[in-house]
């Protein structure tokens, strides 16, 4: 225990040296590590199994991987969601099992994939569920909360449908709508499994662009599922590619975005070339497996 | 647009911002039908008065001035006067005209019963919707009435020594089937689907162990009884059942309302809840407790009047939304709008003879569903 402590602190000192400026607020954001897992469901053979993987403190990490590779598994075990078999996750220093809830709550957050909301919800109600862990189970909505809901629908630019019901909005309006709850929780660091799957371009960019400032105006910790390898490595900081419930590489995009990476991983023959954002995948065509 | 968000921002302060007009509509057009019901109701009886006499006794200023007699009438004599003394009200003896008594004391627990049993079970199956995140489920699909009808049944038929307790015994078994359903449905934690198979399989077992004990019922009346029970009935109901009801419903509707916030919640998903911090599991449970508590309270005095925790919550949502602050509310004042309006009909069907009120709920409930079924695509989900 003590030494993943010292682990997390020495990640967290990284960042404070390299981003300074951006991991700003008391403490910084903690980061989230991986020791020695194996994740299954029920009985069945382990999904994933990884030794060691760090989602660096303030920065931002993608998981990536074709369908199956167990990338919503993983993300699943870092909040909580799933038990390992063995090993552990850690989250500031801390087993995320041993966490009571509502505490792990305040400090991570996560945009699932199927969420689910009755359609006459507002979009602010929904932005203001955000604030549950927050409060307590009698108490109202505090001075604090209203900012908090305000912020994170402003930051996430929806304020004009704030009063707009969820279940009149298109995909990506929701999709908002949904980041916007996440944002209004206020935690040190967010979980999105694959948050841009199935919206339009504009709106996936929108999503991206405000997770992207929350990282880098209070230096949030984001993990986030990507199914679009090019997207992921403009995006993110560091990426994680996953094959077969087994981490293949990981680090910064240019080290991890190769020609083999997308044969041996993802089976398709593809050209990477490097741009001004980091590397350029043009797929060519899939490889028969 | 920065008009449209100024005019909303101030009314998210104030404790009772989430009060909207649609709100308002219901419980205005619900009390109207239950005074209006009510007034009908009271009209009515062994003992022939005229509509304007009737009218008048409800409004008797002799009973409305002397608070003793209403704290003796909700409360019974003893603890009414003990309040009455402790409150420094007078407890002199009140001498009421016939009519006013036969009315206070002989219909009017009929009226209020109605409004217990119908605010119990509509919130009741409100919470259940929210629990298996299914506009299908009501307080009985999990096993409640299976549980109640049965333990009425055997309660007359095999041990009819505890016929005493029968109110009891039918809450406590729709409480203990209900426990059987979470019981068979858990498997590291429930979810909402397997809840509502486990509660149609109990229902199934239940429902047929319960016609097979009508064949040892050596009597007509113990079959007429356990008839007026299992399908609900107000015909007869007295103080006693309204001192029955009052604090229990006084325990699971504040409680529902208080536990408004988690179901909202809980109908953002699973995964979403628990990513917020709830206790999934928990809340659920103790949430499904206090429907099971309503449920019971309703089923104590009145038996099982179905429907009512089915299309209440339904109908309700058509017309406030899906907050359940809101829709807890609309719920405990259109769930005594049905109630007390299907008991006007069933006194008044077939009048002299009276049929029980489920029967009456359930013939507004079908066609009601039917007519959703056809209007409405997504029905089913929340």
């Amino acid at each position: 225990m003590s030494a993943e402590k010292t682990t997390g602190t020495d990640a967290a000192d990284g960042d404070d040296d390299g981003e300074a400026a951006t991991a700003s607020g008391a403490g910084g954001s903690p980061p989230l590590s991986v020791h020695d897992i194996a994740l299954s469901y029920g009985d069945g053979d382990p999904v994933v199994e990884a030794e060691r993987l760090e989602v660096p403190a303030g920065e931002i990490t993608a998981l990536i991987g074709p369908n199956g590779s167990g990338k919503s598994t993983l993300l699943k075990s870092m909040n909580a969601e799933l038990s390992p078999d063995r090993g552990t996750v850690t989250f500031d220093g801390s087993d995320v099992d041993e966490y009571d809830t509502t505490e792990l709550a305040r400090r991570l957050g996560l945009l699932s994939q199927d969420h689910v909301a009755p359609d006459s919800t507002t979009v602010r109600e929904l932005a203001t569920h955000g604030r549950y862990p927050h409060r307590g189970f009698f108490e109202g909505m505090r001075e604090a909360d209203y900012r908090a809901v305000d912020h994170a629908i402003e930051r996430v630019g929806v304020r004009h449908l704030a009063d707009r019901e969820v279940g009149g909005l298109s995909g990506g309006q929701a999709q908002l709508a949904w980041l916007a709850m996440v944002l209004a929780q206020e935690t040190d660091a967010l979980l999105l499994d694959e948050p841009t799957t199935f919206l339009d371009l504009h709106h996936q960019l929108r999503v991206l662009d405000a997770v992207r400032d929350l990282n880098e105006d209070h230096g949030v910790t984001v993990c986030v599922v990507l199914h679009d390898i090019g997207q992921a490595a403009r995006f993110a900081d560091n990426l994680i590619a996953l094959k077969d419930g087994e981490p293949y590489e990981w680090g910064p995009p240019d080290e991890v975005v190769t020609e083999d990476l997308l044969r041996d991983v993802f089976g398709v023959d593809a050209e990477v070339g490097f741009g001004p954002d980091g590397p350029r995948v043009t797929p060519r065509r899939a490889i028969d497996e | 647009m920065a008009s449209e968000t100024s005019e909303t921002v101030p009314d998210l302060d104030g404790p009772f911002s989430w009060v909207d007009s649609s709100l308002l509509t219901v419980i205005v057009a619900s009390t109207a039908v239950v005074v209006l019901s009510g007034l009908i109701q009271v009209s009515f009886g062994a003992f022939t008065m005229s509509v304007a006499t009737a009218w008048s006794a409800v409004f008797d200023p002799v009973v409305w001035t002397n608070p003793q007699v209403l704290l003796r009438l909700f409360l019974g004599e003893g603890i009414g006067n003990a309040v009455a003394g402790a409150l420094g009200i007078s407890t002199a003896a009140v001498d009421l005209p016939k009519e006013t008594l036969i009315v206070w004391q002989i219909r009017m627990p009929r009226v209020l019963v109605g409004v217990f049993v119908g605010a119990n079970l509509a919130v009741s199956g409100a919470v259940f919707q929210a629990v298996t995140r299914n506009e299908l489920a009501s307080p009985f699909i999990l096993g409640v009435s299976a549980g109640a009808g049965l333990a009425i049944l055997l309660t007359l038929i095999v041990f009819s020594g505890l016929a005493g307790f029968l109110p009891l015994i039918a809450a406590g078994g729709g409480a203990a089937a209900f426990l059987l359903v979470y019981a068979i449905a858990w498997k590291n934690g429930t979810n909402p689907v397997r809840l509502i198979l486990a509660g149609v399989i109990v229902s199934t077992v239940f429902g047929s162990l319960q016609t097979g004990l009508f064949f040892f019922a050596n009597d007509l009346g113990v079959v007429q009884s356990a008839l007026a029970w299992t399908t609900g009935s107000l015909t007869g109901v007295d103080w006693e059942q309204v001192r029955m009801a009052l604090p229990w419903t006084l325990v699971s509707l504040p409680l529902t309302l208080v536990g408004a916030r988690q179901l909202n919640v809980l109908l953002l998903g699973e995964r979403t809840a628990r990513s917020l911090g709830m206790s999934v599991e928990r809340v659920r449970f103790a949430l499904s407790g206090v429907a099971v508590l309503a449920a019971g309270t309703a089923i104590a005095v009145a038996g099982i009047v179905s429907f009512v925790g089915l299309i209440v919550p339904h109908m309700v949502r058509q017309l406030v939304g899906s907050d359940y602050k809101r829709l807890v509310v609309a719920c405990v004042f259109a769930g005594p709008a049905l109630v007390t309006l299907a008991d006007v009909g069933a006194r008044l069907a077939l009048s002299p003879a009276q049929l029980p009120v489920g029967i009456v709920t359930g013939l507004i409930g079908g066609p009601y569903f039917l007519y959703l079924m056809r209007k409405q695509d997504g029905m089913g989900d929340v």
